[in-house]
C-alpha cells in the first residue's frame, strides 16, 4: 500500500561563500509515508522547506543542496528501493515513469524555441519505446482533451499561449506516460481564480480516473481542504502534524496548525481574525527545542530545551508537540 | 506582411541610417581639416623644382578640385558625393595615378574576405563550443582553466598579439614566413605547392585572429551558458529526465545561440578593425596592408574608398544577420 | 576601507590591482627622471639590459627604463582624457534618452546604434592622416572620447528605464520634482557604479587604440607613450637587429597594463551584480 516512503530525512543547502560555512537546514529530520491511490497534501509556509522536500524526494539534488542523512524510498515492483543507491541513469528512467512533476508557476518551463508538440515528444522519446507513433499521437491528443486544450496547441511556440494554458500543458506533461506518483508544486498559486478551480478540479479527476497518488504542495489551506485526503504540516524543517483532512480542520492538535485553522474565513463568523505573532525562524540558526516555541502561546520551559517527536495521539493523527507528548507520558 | 512591417522596415532603416551617417562622415572629415590637399599638392610640385605660371597654376588647381571632388559648395559636393558613389567611382589613387581606388581595393579584397570569413567561422565556431562546453561542465578543472585562459588572451589588442606571433614563431622558431600573401617568384595559376604556400602564409594571420576571437566567444558563451542551464525549462527538461544530450543541444544551446548570433553582428566591426591591423603586421596583402601604404604615401582618395567601402560592407553583413536572425528564433517569428 | 577588503577578497582583483599599483609606481618614477624623455642621444646607444640601464637603451640614444616611465604616464593620460569625453557623452546621452523616451530615445539610440556597429578602425585612420603630427593629448583624447560612448550609452539608458518604473520615480514626481533635479538627485547614485564599471573597460580600450595608432605613425611621435615607443621600435627595425629589449619593454608593459585592468572591471562589475551582492550581505552582518 506504501508507494513512497522518506525515513529521517536530512537535507541542507550548504553555503561556503568567501570562505565562511553556513547550513540551511531545509529539511531536518523527515519521516513520512504515503499510499497509493490517494492525494497527500503538505501545507506551511513559505520558506518552511517544502519545495526542498520535494526536490529531495523526486531526488533532484544538486550543489549546495546535500542529503545529509536518511532515505528516500519507492515502491517499486512491489520492493522498497532506496533511490540514492541507484545509479544516474536507474533515476533517470524513473522520473517520468514512475513519478512525474509539475512545477510551480509554468511561465517558462518550456523550451521557447520549439514547438509544444516538440517537448512532448522530448519526454517521450526519453522513456519508453515508442515503436508506434501513431499510438502515441492519439495518445498525446487524448491528454489534451483531458486537460481542456485544443489541438491546436501543439503547433504552437509557448510564448503564444496564456499562462493558464501552459499550466495545462504541463499537467497533461506530467500525465503523459501515466507515472504512479505526480508531484504537483504550487499547481494553482500563479493563477487567477477561475484557472486555479480548473486545475484542481482537473488533478482531482486525473486521480480519480488513474487512480494514482498525487502529491500536492501548497501554501493555501483551501486548495488543500478541497482535494487533499491527508495534509503534513510542515514547519521550520519538520513535520508537526499529519492527520486526515476533516481531522487537521475539526480538531486540530498543534497549536501552529490551530492558529492556521483559526485566521481561516468562516461564512457567518465575523469575529477578528488573528494571525500567528511573530516571523518564521531562520533555518540556518532555527530556535532550540521546539523550534516554534518563540511564537507559541502554550509555551513552556521545557520547550526550550527538548525537541518533540511526531507521536501519533489517535487513529491516523499524528503531532510533534510536548503538550501531547507529556499526556502520553513521554 | 506585418511581420514585415514590424520587424524587417524598422531594420533596413537602421541600415540606411548607419550608411548614411558613416558616409557622412567619411565626407566631411577631410574637408574639415585645416588642410587643403589641393594647395598643398601644387607647393609639393613647386617645391621639386617645377615652374608653373599663374594661367598653368589655376587650371591645375581647377582639375585637381575637380578630382578631389572638392568643386562647389558643400551641399553640391555632397551630392557629387554620393552620385560617385553609387555609381561605385572613388576617383583615382593619388599615389598609384591614374589607376582607380576601386580596381586596387578589389584585388585586395579577396585576401581580407578570405582571412575574414575563414577565421571568424572557425573562431565563433570552436569559441562556442568550448564556452558551451566550460558553461555545461562549470566544475571541472578544464572548464576553469579555458575560463582563464581566454580571460587574460580577451584584452590583449590585435596588434600586440599579432606581434608576439610574429616573433616567436616567424622570427625566433622560424616556423613560418615573416610576412606577405605568398612567396616572392610563385607562379600564380593553381598548384598544389602555391595553394599550400598561400596556406603557410595565412596561417599565422588566422591563429591571431582565431585565438583572440574564439577567446571572446568563449567567455560570451560560457556565461551564457552557465545563466541558461539556471533558466526553469532547464531544470524542467532534467526534472523530467531527458537524456543529457537531448538538454544540452536543444534546451541549453539552441537558447544560448539566440545572443551570440546578435553579438556576432554587433562585433562585426571591431572584427573587421582587428583583421586589418593583423594583416598589417603581418604584410598579408589586403586591405589592411593597402590602408597602410595608403597612410604612408598620403593617398587619401584610397583611405576614403576604403573607408567607405568598409562602413557599407559591415553594415550590409548586419543586415544580413538580421534577416536571418527570425529563423533562429520563434519568438521574433511570430507574435 | 571595507570595500577595499572586500575587493581585495577575489584573486582576480588581487592580481589586477597589485599590478596597477606597480605601474603606477613606475608612473611617479618619471617624475624623478634623470633624463628627458624627448631628447635623444642621451646615453649610448643599443646597449643591452644592464645595471646602469635596466632595460637597455634604444637606438636613439634613450634609456627604455626611464622612457617607459613617461610612455605609460602619457598613455595612461591620454586615455583618461578620452574616457572623461566619452562618460560624459554617454551619461548625457543615456540619461536622455532613457528619462524621456519615445522619440527622442528612438532617434537617440539610432545615432548610438550607428557609432556602436561602425568600424571605426578606418575612421580614425581617416582623422588621424589629416591631422598627422599636431594632435596633443587633448586632441588624441577628444577623438578617442567622440567614438567610445555609444556602448556605455545604451547600459546606462537600460539602467535608466528600470529605475523610471519604480515606486520612488512615481513618489518624487507626484511631489512636484522637476525632471532635472530628479535625475540628478535621484538616479545618479545608481548610475555611478556601472560608469564606474565601465570606465575601466573604455580605458583598455583607449589606449590600445592609442598603441594601433601611434605604430601606424598617426600620432605625435615626438612624445613617449606606449605605441610611439613600439613605432620607434619597429621603424628601427630593433627585432631584425636583435635589439629584442627595446620591442619588448613595451610590450610586456601593454600586455600587463591590459591584463590588471580587464581583472579588475571584470571582478568589479561581479562585485556589483545584485545576485552575487545579496550571498555576501548575510556573511558581513554576522
Amino acid at each position: 500500500m506504501t508507494i513512497l516512503k522518506t525515513e529521517n530525512l536530512k537535507s541542507f543547502y550548504i553555503l561556503d561563500i568567501l570562505g565562511i560555512k553556513q547550513s540551511v537546514m531545509a529539511v531536518n529530520d523527515i519521516s513520512i509515508e504515503i499510499k497509493e491511490n490517494e492525494i497527500y497534501g503538505i501545507a506551511g509556509e513559505s520558506g518552511c522547506g517544502k519545495t526542498t522536500l520535494i526536490k529531495t524526494i523526486y531526488g533532484m539534488i544538486e550543489p549546495p543542496l546535500n542529503v545529509m542523512d536518511g532515505r528516500v524510498l519507492y515502491s517499486i515492483d512491489g520492493k522498497l528501493v532506496d533511490i540514492f543507491s541507484l545509479d544516474e541513469e536507474e533515476l533517470r528512467r524513473l522520473r517520468w515513469e514512475y513519478v512525474s512533476y509539475i512545477p510551480q508557476g509554468s511561465m517558462s518551463v518550456l523550451n521557447p524555441v520549439t514547438k509544444i508538440s516538440d517537448s512532448f515528444w522530448d519526454f517521450i522519446k526519453a522513456h519508453s519505446n515508442y515503436k508506434d507513433k501513431l499510438e502515441i499521437e492519439d495518445s498525446i491528443k487524448e491528454h489534451l482533451n483531458a486537460v481542456g486544450l485544443p489541438l491546436e496547441v501543439l503547433n504552437a511556440y509557448p510564448h503564444q499561449l496564456s499562462g493558464g494554458m501552459r499550466q495545462r500543458v504541463t499537467i497533461a506533461l506530467a500525465t503523459i506516460l501515466k507515472p504512479k506518483i505526480i508531484i504537483a508544486d504550487e499547481p494553482s498559486t500563479a493563477l487567477d481564480v477561475v484557472a486555479q478551480r480548473a486545475v484542481i478540479q482537473l488533478l482531482k479527476n486525473i486521480q480519480q480516473t488513474q487512480k494514482n497518488t498525487i502529491i500536492i504542495v501548497t501554501h493555501d489551506m483551501g486548495v488543500h481542504a478541497n482535494i487533499s485526503d491527508r495534509i503534513a504540516m510542515m514547519y521550520a524543517g519538520k513535520i508537526i502534524e499529519e492527520a486526515k483532512t476533516e481531522e487537521i480542520f475539526e480538531n486540530p492538535l498543534h497549536p501552529y496548525t490551530k492558529y492556521l485553522i483559526r485566521s481561516l474565513p468562516k461564512i457567518g463568523d465575523k469575529s477578528y481574525k488573528v494571525s500567528v505573532p511573530g516571523s518564521p525562524p531562520s533555518l540556518i540558526n532555527p530556535p532550540t527545542g521546539c523550534k516554534f516555541h518563540p511564537r507559541c502561546d502554550s509555551f513552556k520551559p521545557e520547550c526550550k530545551k527538548i525537541e518533540p517527536q511526531l507521536i501519533e495521539i489517535s487513529k491516523d493523527h499524528k503531532v510533534a508537540c510536548l503538550l501531547y507528548s507529556k499526556e502520553m507520558g513521554q | 506582411m506585418d511581420f514585415l512591417k514590424r520587424y524587417l522596415l524598422p531594420r533596413f532603416m537602421q541600415y540606411l541610417l548607419v550608411i548614411v551617417v558613416g558616409i557622412t562622415l567619411v565626407f566631411l572629415i577631410p574637408r574639415l581639416s585645416p588642410v587643403d590637399p589641393v594647395q598643398q599638392l601644387i607647393n609639393t610640385i613647386r617645391m621639386q623644382g617645377s615652374y608653373l605660371d599663374p594661367q598653368a597654376a589655376e587650371k591645375l588647381t581647377e582639375t585637381l578640385k575637380e578630382l578631389y571632388g572638392l568643386k562647389g559648395s558643400l551641399l553640391q559636393q555632397y551630392l557629387a558625393f554620393w552620385k560617385r558613389l553609387i555609381r561605385g567611382d572613388f576617383g583615382p589613387s593619388l599615389f598609384q595615378f591614374p589607376i582607380p581606388v576601386v580596381s586596387l581595393i578589389k584585388a585586395s579584397l579577396p585576401w581580407t574576405a578570405g582571412l575574414l570569413t575563414v577565421s571568424t567561422v572557425l573562431s565563433w565556431i570552436i569559441g562556442n563550443i568550448l564556452g558551451g562546453l566550460a558553461g555545461f561542465f562549470y566544475q571541472k578543472r578544464w572548464a576553469k582553466f579555458l575560463e582563464n585562459f581566454a580571460m587574460v588572451i580577451r584584452p590583449i589588442p590585435y596588434y600586440i598579439f599579432s606581434l608576439i606571433l610574429l616573433v616567436v614563431f616567424a622570427y625566433l622558431l622560424k616556423l613560418f614566413p615573416l610576412g606577405g600573401g605568398f612567396s616572392i617568384g610563385m607562379r600564380v595559376p593553381f598548384s598544389w605547392s602555391f595553394v599550400l604556400d598561400i596556406l603557410r602564409h595565412a596561417f599565422l594571420p588566422a591563429l591571431s585572429m582565431v585565438v583572440l576571437g574564439a577567446a571572446v566567444w568563449l567567455q560570451t558563451m560560457r556565461l551564457i551558458v552557465s545563466n541558461v542551464i539556471r533558466e526553469d525549462f532547464v531544470v524542467y527538461a532534467k526534472n523530467g529526465g531527458l537524456k543529457r544530450g537531448t538538454i544540452a543541444f536543444k534546451y541549453v544551446m539552441r537558447n544560448a545561440m539566440l545572443p551570440q548570433v546578435t553579438g556576432l553582428a554587433l562585433s562585426m566591426g571591431q572584427i573587421f578593425s582587428g583583421a586589418l591591423i593583423t594583416e598589417i603586421v603581418f604584410s598579408y596583402p589586403g586591405l589592411g596592408t593597402l590602408l597602410y601604404n595608403a597612410i604612408n604615401t598620403g593617398d587619401y582618395n584610397l583611405i576614403m574608398g576604403i573607408t567607405a567601402l568598409s562602413i557599407i560592407g559591415i553594415s550590409t553583413f548586419i543586415l544580413l544577420i538580421d534577416l536571418l536572425y527570425p529563423i533562429f528564433d520563434p519568438r521574433v517569428r511570430y507574435k | 576601507m571595507n570595500l577595499l577588503k572586500d575587493l581585495l577578497r577575489d584573486g582576480k582583483f588581487k592580481f589586477g590591482f597589485i599590478t596597477l599599483c606597480i605601474l603606477l609606481f613606475l608612473v611617479i618614477l618619471s617624475f624623478f627622471s634623470p633624463y628627458n624623455p624627448t631628447i635623444w642621444n642621451v646615453v649610448p646607444r643599443d646597449l643591452p639590459p644592464s645595471i646602469k640601464h635596466i632595460f637597455g637603451t634604444n637606438s636613439q640614444g634613450q634609456d627604455i627604463f626611464w622612457q617607459i616611465t613617461f610612455a605609460i604616464r602619457n598613455s595612461l593620460i591620454i586615455a583618461s582624457i578620452a574616457v572623461l569625453f566619452s562618460r560624459i557623452i554617454a551619461i548625457i546621452i543615456g540619461l536622455v534618452a532613457g528619462y524621456r523616451g519615445g522619440r527622442m530615445d528612438r532617434v537617440l539610440m539610432s545615432i548610438n546604434d550607428s557609432f556602436l556597429v561602425l568600424p571605426l578602425f578606418p575612421i580614425l585612420i581617416l582623422i588621424s592622416t589629416l591631422i598627422k603630427g599636431r594632435l596633443s593629448f587633448v586632441s588624441l583624447g577628444l577623438i578617442l572620447g567622440v567614438f567610445g560612448w555609444s556602448w556605455d550609452a545604451r547600459v546606462i539608458r537600460s539602467q535608466i528605464l528600470s529605475l523610471r518604473e519604480r515606486e520612488f520615480t512615481f513618489t518624487a514626481v507626484l511631489s512636484g520634482s522637476k525632471t532635472l533635479h530628479l535625475v540628478f538627485k535621484e538616479y545618479l547614485p545608481f548610475v555611478i557604479p556601472i560608469i564606474f564599471s565601465t570606465i575601466i573597460n573604455n580605458m583598455s580600450w583607449a589606449i590600445g587604440m592609442e598603441i594601433t595608432l601611434a605604430i601606424l605613425g598617426l600620432s605625435n611621435l615626438e612624445i613617449p607613450t606606449l605605441g610611439t615607443m613600439l613605432h620607434w621600435a619597429i621603424s628601427y627595425q630593433a627585432m631584425l637587429l636583435g635589439l629584442w629589449w627595446w620591442l619588448l619593454t613595451p610590450v610586456v608593459i601593454s600586455v600587463f597594463l591590459f591584463v590588471s585592468l580587464y581583472l579588475l572591471s571584470v571582478s568589479i562589475s561581479e562585485y556589483l551584480d545584485p545576485r552575487t551582492r545579496i550571498q555576501r550581505i548575510g556573511i558581513v552582518k554576522e
